[in-house]
C-alpha cells in the first residue's frame, strides 16, 4: 500500500490525489462487496454522484454510525477498537483484523518517526499498562498509546490507581527515570491525564530531569482543561518546565478512533499534515460540498489503511479549516489544517419536540 | 429589582422603569375613550392590510412568516375564532343576554408574552388574540434574538388612528435568558402569562413566581404529523402538504415530521404518491428560504440520511441537504425530523397509525375520504390530536391551539341576573 521510498509528507499533490483515487477506488470495491450496510450507503450516493471518484466526490460515513451499528467488512476481526467516553455515553467500535491493525501500526510509526525521528528511545507512558492490555477490544486511549509503540525501546508506565482516580505511581516514575539514565526519551499520556500527573508531580515536588531532545506527545480532548481556563501555551509550560524542556518539546496530536493509524501532530507551524496515504476534506456547513482553504467546516477524514471496517471515509463532528494547500513553511508538502474542536450542538428552535410514547 | 428590563417599544416609554411604563398602560386602556371590540378587529385588519401592500418594505420581516399572521390578522378570520367560544360577540363591549342572565366578557388585565427563541412571530399571534379582547401584553424577546415585533408595532402605528391607539397598549421589552430577576418582576405583574417554546423555556417560565389568581397559557413543544389517502390528494393540495412541511423549516410544533400514506392500492399507486410528493417538495424547499444549517445541524441530516439506509429504508433526496424523504415500514424513534426531513410510512389500516401518535402530538394534516375522515379523526382527538387542518392549513394558527380555548383563557367573565327576570 504505501510507496516505495516515499515519506508521508514527501510526495507531490497531483501524484497523491492520482494514488489516492485508486486506493480509495479499491477500497470503495472491498467494502461495498464485503459490508451489506456500507453497499446501502453508496448506492443511494451514487444515485446522486455521477462525477468520477475523488477525495472531494466519496462517500463519507459519519462517525455516530460506528456507535449505533455493527459495520464490518470481515468475519474474522480480531480486536474492536472502541472511543472513550463520550457526550452521548455510548462508545464507537470498529472492526480490526490483522492486516488492517499492521497497517495502521506502520502507518502511524511512519508519521510520527517524522516529527520526532526513528531512533527508538525509552517510552514514558502517563497511563496503567492495563489500558493497553485486552485481546479483544482495545479502548482509543490504549490505541493512542500503541500508536507509539513501534519508536519504544523499553516501555515504562508511570501511573498506578487509587480510589478510583489515577494518580502518578512515584516509584515506578523513579525506577523509570533510573533505567532511562540521561537518555533522550518519550513520553505519552491523554491531554487531562498528562496534565493532572504534572500537577500532582509539582505538588509533590518530586525532581525531574530530561534529556534536552526528549518529547512528550499528547492527544485527546480539552473540554476540560478550557473548564480550567488552561489554553494550548499554559498546558505546554506546565508539561516542559518541570523537566527543563522547551515548550516546543511538547507536541499535541488529533487523531479519532475511526482513523486509528493516521496521528495528526503539530507542526511548528502549529498546523496538522496529512500524510499521502490519507486525505482530509472541510465540508460546508449548509450544503456538505467541499469548502475551500481558510473556510471552517465539518472535518471529513480518509485514510487507506482499514480492510476490515469501512471507517476509511468518515464524517467527523469536528471543526476545522485548509490553511495551506502546499509548502508549509516546516517543509512538509500537501495539505495542512487547523483542528478547531468540536462542532457546538444546535441551538433548539422552535417549539416542535421529539415524539413521547 | 427589573433594573434590567429593557423597553424596545414604545419609544417614548424607553429607559422607564418597567413598573412605570405597564402602569401607563393600564391607565390607556381603561380610558373612557378606549377601543371597543370593532375598533380592535379593525385595527389588526388595517395591520393585515399593511403587512399585505406591495408598497411596504418588509425588510427583516421577509421570510419570518408575515403571510401567515397577514391571514391571521384578517378580521373575518379573528372573528371566526372568537365565535368558535363567544356565542354573542357583543358580550365582548357589553352585557349581552344570554338566556335568563346576561354575560359580559371583560379582558383579564396585563397580558406578559415570552416568545419562543428563534420564531419571534410566534408572539404575534397571541399578542393578537389577546389585544382583540382588550389586555394589555407585554412581550418579552431574549436579548440575543432578532427583534422583528417592534417593526410591526410601528407598521400598526402607522396603519390607522386605530392602530396606533392599539399599538400603545403593548410593551416590547428585553432581558436575558438568565435574569431570573426580571423573569420574575414581569411573571408576577401579568394577569396572564402566555409562554411559547421548548420544553426547557416553557418549564422554566411555569415555574416563576406568580399570584394565585393569573392565569398561565403553556404554548409548549408539540409534535405533528400528517395522513394521507392518494385517492383523495390532488397535485395542488400535494403541494400545499409539501408547504406545510418546508414553512418554518419543520421547526413549528404544528410541522409534520411523518406522513403516513394510505397504500390500498398496491406498491405502485404508493410509488406514484412518493414520486409526485417528493418533485413538490423539491419545489417548495427551493422555493421556501430556509435558515442556513449550522454544522451541527448538517451532519444531523446526513447521519438521519445514513440510518434511514442501514435500517433498510430508502430516500428521496437533492443533493445536498436541502431535503429528505425517507420511506420507511414504520416511524423511526431515532430520526430528528427536523430542517426538511420527513419520514413517509404506508398503512392499510388506520389500526396502524394510532400507536405511532405520541402523548405530546398536536396536529394531524388530513387529506381522506369523508366516511375514513370521521373514522380517523375521531379516535385520533381521543389520542391528544388538537387539530386536523388540511393541507395547506397546517401552521395556521387558530383558537383553539394545542387545545385550548385561547379567547376564554383571556377574558374574564362576569355573569348579571338581570332586573326583569327576578
Amino acid at each position: 500500500m504505501f510507496l516505495p521510498g516515499a515519506s508521508p509528507f514527501s510526495v507531490e499533490p497531483d501524484r497523491k490525489a492520482e494514488y489516492l483515487a485508486g486506493q480509495l477506488a479499491m477500497l470503495l470495491e472491498h467494502h461495498r462487496t464485503r459490508c451489506p450496510g456500507y453497499a446501502r450507503l453508496v448506492e443511494d450516493w451514487q444515485r446522486e454522484n455521477a462525477r468520477p471518484l475523488s477525495s472531494e466526490n466519496y462517500p463519507f460515513v459519519p462517525v455516530t454510525v460506528f456507535k449505533e451499528y455493527d459495520l464490518r467488512s470481515t468475519s474474522d476481526a480480531v480486536m474492536d477498537v472502541k472511543s472513550s467516553a463520550t457526550t452521548s455515553g455510548t462508545s464507537a467500535r470498529i472492526a480490526v483484523d490483522k492486516a488492517t491493525g499492521k497497517r495502521q501500526n506502520l502507518s502511524a510509526t511512519k508519521v510520527l518517526a517524522d516529527f520526532i525521528g526513528e531512533k527508538q528511545r525509552p517510552y514514558l507512558v502517563f497511563d496503567l499498562e492495563r489500558t493497553v492490555r485486552g485481546s479483544e477490544s482495545m479502548s482509543a486511549r490504549g490505541a493512542a498509546i500503541l500508536a507509539l509503540a513501534h519508536l519504544a525501546s523499553s516501555f515504562h508506565f508511570v501511573m498506578r490507581e487509587q480510589d478510583g482516580e489515577l494518580v502518578v505511581d512515584q516509584q515506578a516514575l523513579t525506577d523509570a527515570l533510573t533505567s532511562i539514565g540521561g537518555e533522550p526519551f518519550i513520553a505519552y499520556g491523554f491531554t487531562y491525564l498528562l496534565y493532572q500527573a504534572h500537577e500532582q508531580l509539582l505538588d509533590s515536588s518530586f525532581a525531574l530531569n530530561a534529556h534536552r531532545d526528549s518529547v512528550f506527545l499528547h492527544s485527546g480532548g480539552w473540554k476540560k482543561l478550557i473548564a480550567l481556563a488552561v489554553d494550548k501555551g499554559a498546558f505546554n509550560s506546565a508539561i516542559a518546565r518541570p523537566w527543563g524542556l522547551a515548550p516546543a518539546n511538547v507536541i499535541d496530536f488529533y487523531g479519532a478512533v475511526e482513523q486509528v493509524g493516521i496521528p495528526y501532530p503539530d507542526c511548528a507551524q502549529g498546523l496538522k499534515h496529512v500524510p499521502y496515504w490519507a486525505d482530509v476534506v472541510i465540508r460546508r456547513s449548509d450544503s456538505l460540498e467541499p469548502a475551500p482553504a481558510g473556510e471552517t467546516g465539518l472535518l471529513q477524514l480518509m485514510n487507506c489503511l482499514p480492510l476490515s471496517a469501512p471507517n476509511h471515509s468518515v464524517l467527523t463532528e469536528d471543526m476545522g479549516r485548509i490553511v495551506v494547500e502546499d509548502g508549509c513553511p516546516c517543509g512538509r508538502r500537501g495539505k495542512a489544517f487547523e483542528f478547531m474542536g468540536r462542532a457546538p450542538r444546535s441551538e433548539v428552535r422552535g417549539c416542535s419536540d421529539v415524539p413521547r410514547h | 429589582m427589573s433594573r434590567d428590563i429593557e423597553i424596545a417599544f414604545p419609544k417614548g416609554l424607553r429607559g422607564q422603569p418597567f413598573a412605570e411604563a405597564v402602569a401607563r398602560l393600564r391607565v390607556a386602556a381603561d380610558a373612557p375613550d378606549a377601543l371597543s371590540y370593532r375598533g380592535r378587529l379593525q385595527a389588526l385588519n388595517d395591520l393585515s392590510d399593511r403587512l399585505l401592500a406591495p408598497d411596504v418594505p418588509m425588510g427583516s420581516l421577509s421570510g419570518a412568516g408575515v403571510p401567515f399572521l397577514a391571514a391571521f390578522l384578517r378580521s373575518s378570520n379573528l372573528e371566526h375564532m372568537v365565535a368558535r367560544e363567544v356565542a354573542l360577540p357583543e358580550s365582548l363591549e357589553r352585557f349581552t343576554a344570554v338566556g335568563r342572565k346576561s354575560l359580559r366578557i371583560l379582558p383579564k388585565g396585563l397580558a406578559c408574552h415570552w416568545v419562543a427563541g428563534n420564531v419571534p412571530l410566534l408572539g404575534m399571534f397571541s399578542w393578537a388574540l389577546s389585544a382583540l379582547v382588550g389586555n394589555v401584553n407585554v412581550i418579552r424577546l431574549s436579548s440575543r434574538q432578532e427583534d422583528l415585533v417592534t417593526p410591526l408595532l410601528q407598521l400598526l402605528e402607522s396603519a390607522s388612528p386605530e392602530g396606533r391607539r392599539l399599538a400603545s397598549e403593548t410593551l416590547v421589552v428585553f432581558f436575558d435568558r438568565d435574569d431570573a430577576a426580571a423573569h420574575g418582576v414581569m411573571s408576577e405583574a401579568a394577569d396572564v402569562r402566555i409562554a411559547w417554546g421548548g420544553k426547557e423555556a416553557i418549564e422554566a417560565i411555569a415555574a416563576l413566581p406568580t399570584r394565585w389568581e393569573s392565569e398561565t397559557i403553556v404554548l409548549g413543544p408539540r409534535v405533528s404529523l400528517a395522513v394521507v389517502d392518494p385517492a383523495h390528494i390532488s397535485d395542488r393540495t400535494i403541494t400545499r402538504l409539501a408547504t406545510d412541511i418546508a414553512y418554518f423549516d419543520q421547526l413549528a410544533c404544528s410541522s409534520p415530521h411523518y406522513l403516513f400514506v394510505k397504500n390500498d392500492s398496491g406498491a405502485a399507486s404508493f410509488d406514484a404518491f412518493v414520486d409526485r410528493f417528493a418533485a413538490a417538495f423539491d419545489a417548495q424547499a427551493r422555493a421556501i428560504p430556509r435558515h442556513p444549517l449550522d454544522l451541527s445541524e448538517t451532519y444531523q441530516i446526513h447521519l438521519d440520511r445514513s440510518r434511514v439506509l442501514l435500517d433498510g429504508g430508502t430516500l428521496r433526496r437533492d443533493d445536498e441537504t436541502k431535503w429528505t424523504v425517507a420511506l420507511l415500514e414504520s416511524p423511526s424513534r431515532t430520526l430528528t425530523c427536523a430542517n426538511r426531513f420527513l419520514e413517509v410510512v404506508p398503512f392499510a389500516s388506520f389500526e396502524e397509525i394510532y400507536p405511532h401518535i405520541p402523548l405530546n402530538v398536536q396536529t394531524i394534516v388530513t387529506s381522506l375520504g369523508t366516511e375514513d375522515t370521521e373514522t380517523f379523526t375521531d379516535r385520533a382527538a381521543r389520542l391528544g390530536v388538537c387539530r386536523f387542518p388540511s393541507p395547506g392549513e397546517g401552521n395556521h394558527f387558530e383558537s383553539p391551539w394545542d387545545g385550548l380555548p385561547m379567547i376564554s383563557r383571556l377574558t374574564r367573565w362576569a355573569l348579571r341576573t338581570d332586573a326583569r327576570s327576578q
